[in-house]
This record gives structure tokens, sequence and C-alpha cells, in this order.
């Protein structure tokens, strides 16, 4: 642990060199700064007891009392403060202040997350932990109310997902290792979205948001009481064109003809989602299905404008019920989950622009995936709490494909042919079992100290198998200030692409791949001096053995085969600090800084921001009118070697919220405008696109909610 | 850098709102059991006791009996300090301690029954022989073995289930606020 300390410190002087650059640049960061270091004394305040007081409590009616929110004494939900990871949860209130309309959007306010296009993976979101940084990210876990959302075929979310927020409670972000939990993914860090509940609904309501770049929304939820289930129902189209002023000025095929570059990105996207959730007593349903009716492929996937023509479609349902049996035995509670997902995907793929070759992929995958879980958890000890798991999932993959060239088709760049199940399908229909078991034990070993130790294992029927411990302390230092002192390891296994793609030009699958693995060490701090002043701390250093990446085979060969070939560390740490300076006013802001390093060749992980920064300000100037800024600093992305353009150029953007609740008796309005600046802000791309990929220019929504 | 002026001049101009003195904009969260404790008191407001029962208190005050081990820690203290503060309908607190068969809870408006008394429900339920005592307890086996209302955490808030065919029997009448915000009426 010392020699983590002694380590960080020496990067806290490149993040001094980091931030005086970054204040000569930006005269905001100077604004962070004051808010940051205000004096805390000054206004009074009581401290400690940081729940409500019991007299006000016996002022409240009986229908006011069952709304408020319980810091439970049992059951594994904690304060935040005091739970044994470093996370972030961000609740629908906090996401309708920011004005967000997608789940990218809230996630780009988290310390240490970034979000980034993928360059190769049909447009998608990476969503960049701490530096650990790959095309198809399946280091990070989503889940849906518990559930992963994942295609089998690349461990990654549905190809151009998006996630609108109006069904979304909350949102629970777990920075760092997550598998002795989780397991598979949970490996840079794991995002749990919570739908609503009937009663968090309770009523009717339906609300349209439209915009700029053809943009619109329109959604309708409705929960309530039936016969004693609390139902809540949900379900949201939007499209969208995308932004035609994102022009790339040069594509893999150069500048003018045959290219269309200079063109712009395709970003269209049209989405149905809905979702519904019904509990009564002991039971939990939870269904949530995602339409995606189709996307655009960014610059396409061969980073070639293609003319608008490539898409992806797919959709995905999630089911799952569960069962809690509370005192089966003596101090024995159990969970029974059952749970299946059904993912469909098809992208269509031009390579080129149409008066060029006429080469068209159209790859495919349907994935059956089914689970049952058994989660028991003893409190006989006053002092422990121990929770046991047991489970299975099994997955199963079936690949479909047409294409007009390569092996297998008559006429080369002809009409398309079907080469499903042929050897000539680029993934043959796969299938693996797994089984798992988890242990964890809480422990108040003495006062104001708990240790919290946990392991599972997992045993997958193709690949092997992988072990996940983990220990977290965590000490109520004094009153105001919780110290944590946490480890853990988590993995994720190689993909069915990784381990069997084949037929594939350029990179091909490898049946021997173990699973990549990481070890993480972090010290947090989350220190509330005052009731209204918050301030978090973590530092972190972690080291990843066997990244999977594709390794040139030898000449003459042209492919690259998948090897566990890279291992990765990396340090860093994160500030979080949030002010309610009045009743009406409340500033929020954390700043991130990653240096992650190739271990053999030393290099930086390239194309990932070194310092971000997010500062907020949200101010309700009027009864019922509320006024939210946003501000987004990125900066520090190096190239990768050999790449010989300068760095990625730093930016900053602006978002700002303006919206009137009540404004009559049921409804809502609210206007919005982001990239106010409309800086011209660019996320890294590969080298045939030589000026990366611009982000959205100013845009301007407006939405009209109405609760009924 | 225009950009970063003008956020500067709203930062700026938001900043110099007078600073109040204040507290969370979202409540913070509640303790379990003092939010419990406030709901035992709230039952004894929202359920009808039969004439008989009404006459034998004394001085006016309402008794809330716990049986088995208590969960309640300091909160039913302050629940009484706070309700005899306020010039609210004072509350009487009688810990019973472990259940024995000898106990005699007539004497109680409320009997808490803790989880410690998990494998006696039943037997608390007959020897109580429909007397009018509303009896309430954590668990939701409670209102199944003959229970009057389990309380019950239903997505990080505490509800209620009521047995009324229990409490008919013993001839005690919930309001009806109180039945429609249950989560589960036993009829």
């Amino acid at each position: 642990m010392d020699a983590l300390l002694t380590t960080l410190k020496s990067d806290e002087v490149a993040m001094v060199i980091v931030a005086v650059r970054f204040l000569n640049k930006t005269l905001s960061a100077a604004v962070l700064c004051f808010l940051v270091s205000l004096p805390v004394s000054g206004w009074a305040f009581s401290r400690g007891d940081e729940t409500v007081a019991m007299s006000s409590l016996l002022t409240k009616g009986l229908s006011e009392l069952i709304e408020l929110d319980v810091a439970l004494a049992t059951g594994t939900l904690k304060p935040l403060k005091l739970a044994p990871s470093v996370a972030t949860v961000i609740t629908a209130q906090d996401i309708e202040d920011m004005g967000a309309a997608t789940l990218d959007e809230v996630l780009m306010t988290v310390p240490g997350l970034h979000v980034q296009p993928s360059a190769t993976n049909i447009f998608t979101s990476i969503w960049t932990i701490r530096g650990v940084y790959s095309q198809l990210n399946p280091q990070v876990l989503l889940l849906i109310d518990g559930q992963p959302l994942r295609n089998n075929g690349n461990g990654n979310k549905p190809h151009a997902f998006r996630l609108p927020v109006s069904m979304i409670a909350r949102i629970e972000i777990i920075r760092g290792p997550g598998s002795a939990v989780l397991g598979a993914d949970a490996f840079a860090g794991a995002i749990n979205v919570i739908t609503k509940e009937g009663s968090e609904i309770n009523g009717s309501n339906a609300g349209f948001r439209g915009g700029s770049f053809g943009s619109y929304d329109v959604w309708a939820q409705h929960g309530g009481s039936y016969k004693g289930w609390d139902v809540a129902l949900g379900a949201e189209y939007a499209k969208a064109d995308g932004d035609r002023k994102r022009i790339i000025e040069k594509d893999a095929l150069g500048a003018g003809p045959p290219s269309l570059a200079p063109g712009p990105l395709d970003t269209h996207y049209e989405n149905f989602n809905s979702s519904l959730n019904a509990t009564k007593d002991k039971i939990r349903l939870n269904f949530d299905g995602f339409w995606k009716i189709g996307a655009g492929a960014g610059a396409g996937v061969s980073n070639t404008l293609n003319g608008d023509r490539s898409k992806a479609e797919g959709y995905t349902l999630l089911g799952s019920v569960s069962y809690i049996e509370k005192d089966l035995l003596n101090d024995f509670d159990l969970t029974t989950r059952i749970s299946g997902s059904y993912n469909w995907a098809r992208n269509t793929f031009y390579f080129f622009p149409p008066d060029y070759r006429n080469a068209i992929g159209r790859p495919g995958a349907e994935d059956l995936n089914g689970g049952i879980e058994f989660s028991g958890d003893y409190r006989r000890f006053s002092d422990h709490r121990v929770r046991l798991s047991l489970g299975a999932s099994n997955y199963n993959t079936d690949t479909f494909q047409e294409k007009n060239y390569g092996p297998g088709v008559a006429v080369q760049f002809g009409p398309l042919v079907d080469i499903s199940d042929t050897p000539y399908v680029y993934l043959k229909d796969q299938s693996r079992r797994l089984f798992y078991s988890a242990i964890q034990d809480e422990w108040a070993f003495a006062k104001n100290w708990e240790l919290t130790a946990g392991i599972r294992y997992d045993d997958y029927s193709d690949f092997g198998n992988a072990i996940s411990p983990r220990i977290a302390l965590v000490w109520n230092t004094t009153p105001e200030l919780v110290t944590k002192l946490l480890y853990g390891r988590a993995f994720r296994p190689p993909t069915f692409g990784e381990l069997h793609q084949q037929n594939n030009p350029a990179t091909i699958g490898n049946s021997h791949l173990d699973a990549e693995t990481i070890d993480t060490y972090e010290l947090a701090f989350d220190y509330r001096p005052t009731k209204v002043l918050r301030f978090g701390l973590n530092l972190f250093e972690y080291r990843i053995r066997g990244l999977i990446d594709y390794i040139s085979d030898p000449a003459p060969a042209t492919t690259k085969t998948a090897r566990n070939a890279r291992d990765q560390k990396g340090r860093g740490f994160e500030v979080e600090t949030e002010w309610l300076a009045t009743e009406k006013l409340r500033f929020r802001a954390n700043v991130s800084y990653q240096r992650s390093t190739d271990e053999l060749t030393a290099s930086v992980v390239a194309d990932v921001p070194t310092v971000k920064l997010y500062a907020n300000a949200h101010w309700k100037f009027l009864p019922e009118w509320s006024l939210d800024g946003q501000y987004f600093w990125v900066g520090g992305r190096h190239r990768a070697v050999g790449d010989t353009r300068p760095d990625i150029k730093d930016y900053d953007l602006v978002n700002m919220t303006l919206r009137k609740n009540n404004i009559m008796k049921h409804w809502d309005i609210a206007v919005a405008v982001r990239n106010l600046f409309d800086t011209d802000a660019r996320e890294p791309a590969p080298a045939v696109i030589p000026n990366d990929y611009p982000l959205e220019h100013r845009s301007f929504w407006a939405e009209l909610r109405c609760r009924f | 850098m225009l950009c970063s002026i003008i956020f500067f001049c709203i930062f700026s101009f938001v900043s110099a709102v007078p600073l109040q003195r204040v507290s969370y904009a979202q409540p913070p969260p509640v303790r379990e059991y003092e939010l419990k404790a406030v709901y035992l008191y709230n039952f004894l407001q929202f359920v009808q006791w039969p004439e008989t029962r009404r006459a034998a208190v004394k001085d006016g005050a309402m008794v809330i009996g716990i049986v088995g081990d208590s969960p309640f820690g300091e909160a039913l203290a302050a629940l009484q300090a706070d309700v005899r503060r306020s010039g609210m309908r004072p509350v009487r607190i009688i810990e019973y301690g472990p259940y024995q068969e000898q106990m005699d809870f007539s004497e109680c408006h409320l009997l808490f029954v803790g989880l410690s008394e998990k494998g006696n429900f039943r037997r608390i339920i007959a020897r109580l022989k429909d007397s009018p005592v509303l009896t309430v307890a954590d668990s939701e086996n409670f209102v199944a073995a003959g229970g009057m209302i389990s309380l019950v955490q239903n997505g990080g808030k505490i509800r209620w289930i009521i047995n009324r065919a229990a409490a008919d029997r013993a001839g005690l009448r919930f309001s009806a606020q109180l039945l429609s915000i249950a989560v589960r009426v036993i009829e």
C-alpha cells in the first residue's frame, strides 16, 4: 500500500503540471477551484446526524411518511458513503435537473468515465473507465434491473445502443472491479440501470421532446396498483436524422472522388423501448424491450463514407422473475431469480461509396440466454452478514450472414448470397454454460469498522474458470469522514468472436484464449464537513493481465489472431465535490486524472483523456423554475505509437437547461441548448480519418410533459 | 475562450445569490426504526378500539408493548419525549423481554413482536385470544400466522400488510386511510 501511495504522489505532481497548463487555458477552471476552496466556516450547521429528526416525522401525514426513503438497518442497501466500493448513484431527479436525454449524457458527468464513439463498432459509444479502453468495450458491464444487456458475440452492449432516460429511476455506477459480486465483465466498472416502479410513477404521464437534427422523442408511462400488484409500464419512441454538419474531411479512400469525403457522419437513429415492472409481496417481474429500428454507422465500418447506406438493426428482450422468501429458515432469506434474454441483431455494411467497389456484408446473430440464481442472506450473528450465491447460465448464439464477396460467393460484388450455416460464415453457432458460486461476509468487527470479504468462482464450459476475490475495509474515521481501502480482482471471459471468429480477412479467433484479469487497489475518502458540503477523493492503481488483442500472424499470412497479448497498468485519482450553497443553488464538480500504460512498450494508452473535468450549477431562481449549467473539459489525449499526428485537441463544452414545472396544473416545460458555444470538439479516429470525429454542433430542444 | 468567460459570468452571477442556512434539497434518508416508531404511533391514531377498551385507559396514555428483542434502540424513548413535548396524546412503552407463557399483554393497545420471537408468533397470537390488542411485527410471516399488521420493505420504503380478518375478530377497526395505503389487505 505504501508503494501505491508513494507512486501516486508522483502522479499528483504530474496532475499539478497538467492543472497549471489547464488553468492557463481556461478561466472556468479557476471558477471550479474557487468553488472547491470556498471556506467552509461562516455557516452554522448541525453536525453528524444525517437523518431526519423524529419530531419532524411526527408532524407528517401517513401518506407523506410512506414516501420517505429509508436507510435500512439490514439489507445490502447501505448509505452510499459506506458502500464497499467506489460508486456513483444518479437519480431520476438528477437526470431531470441536468436535462440529459440519454444514458450516455448522464454517464458523461461521472468522474473517471468518458464517453466516445467507437471507430470500428458502428459508432457505438465506448464507455472508458479509468483508462481501460477498447473499441468493443466489453470491459464495462451494463445491467438493466440487475440483468446483463450484451451481445454474446462480442460481449458489448447492443450496437449503436441509445437508452433514453424516461423510465430510469436511478443509475448505479461502480468504478473498479465488480466480478466478486457480478461476475464476468464487471472489469473496469459496472453500470446498473434501475427502472421505475409503479409507486414512483404513481399515475400517468406523457412527454414530447423535439429539437435540432430532426430529433424527437415521445414517451408515456403509467404506474399504479392493481389487485395488490404494483405495476409500472413505460414506452418511448425516439428518432433523429443526426447532425449532418459532422463532416469528416478525409476517409480511408482520401478526399474527393471516389471518396465521398468531405461528407457527414451518418448518426441517424430510430428506436422504440418499452418496460414493464410488477411487484407483489414476494414476487418481482421485470421485462425490458429495446428495439433498434435503425441506426447509422458513423463513418462506416471500414471508416469509408458510403452514402448512408450502412445500418444497424436489432431488438433485445430481457425478462426476469424474482421470488424473495424472507425468514425461510431462522434468520435466512432466500432470493430465487430466473432470467432470460433474447437478442437479435443484424448489421448491413456497405464498405465503399456507391460508385466504387460494391462490397456488401450483412452479418447477424440471434442470442438466447437463460439463467437461474439462488442467493441467500444469513444474519444469525449480529456482527456478520453472510451472503451465498449459486447460479447457472446458458448462452446460445446462432449466427447468420449474407455477403457478396469472398469465399462462398459465386459472383464477386454481385447479389447478396446467404452463407449462414456454411463453412464460410464469420462465426459458427456457439453455446456455453456457466456455473458459479460466491460467498461474501460483511463483518462489523469493531465499532466504526466493517470488513467485507468475498470470493466468486465462475466455471465456463468452453474456456475455463475464473476466481474473483475482493476485500473492503470501511472505517468511519470520524462522524464526518469515511475512509475505505479496497482490493478486488475482476475478469472478462473471451467472447465467442474472440474464440471462434473465422473467414475474416483481417482478424481470426483463437480457441486457446484465457480470461483477461484486473487487480485493483483503491483508497477512498468521503468527507462531509457540514450538511451542505461533501468531498470525495479516490486513489486507484490497477494492473491488467492478458488483454486480448489481435496480433499479426507470421508472414506470409496477412491475418491477425486474437491473443492474450497485452498487460496494462494504470493509476490515478478522482476528486468530487458537492455544495448546497443555498436552498436554491447547488454546485457539483469532479476532476479525474488517469495515466495508463502498456507494460511491454511503456507507451501511454492512446485516445483516452488523461484529465476530465465536470462542473455543474443548478439554480432554482424562482419557485418552479430552474436553470442548470454543465461544463465539461476533456484533455490530454495522446496518439498511439507510430501515429504521427499531433495529440488530439482538448475541448470544452457547455450545456444549459431551463425548466418550469407546473406551468399549468399538470404541465412541465423545458428548453435546452447543448454545446452552447458551438465548439469544434473532436473524438479520436484512426489515422485514415486524420482530423478525428467531430462531435455534435450546437443544438436545441424543447420538452413538454403532462401528468394526469 | 468566449464560452469560458460567459460560463464564468453565469457562475459568478448565481454564486452571488445570498447564502442562507440550508439543508439538502432532497430529504436525507430516515432511520428505519425511527420511522417505524412513528408508524406505531400513527397506527394508534388510525385504529379504533372497542368502547370497553378505551374506558380502561387510566391516564389517557396509549400503551405500546414490545415482546422479544426490541429493534428500536432509542427510537421509542425519543418518540415518547417528542410526543410529550408537542402536547400530543401521550404514549407509554412496556418492554416485556423474551416471551414467556404467563405474560399478560392486556394492558397494551399495540403489541410489537420482535423478530427474536419468530418461533412464537402463533403462540403469542393464541395467547391474546382475540383480545383488543393491535399486533404488529417486522416479518411478512406475521400476518400469515394470524397477526394484524406486518411492516414490509417496498422499494426502499416501509409499508404494511393488514390482516383485517384478525382485527375484526378482536373488535378493532382500521381507518380507511390505513387500509388504502396498505400494500395488501387480507380480508
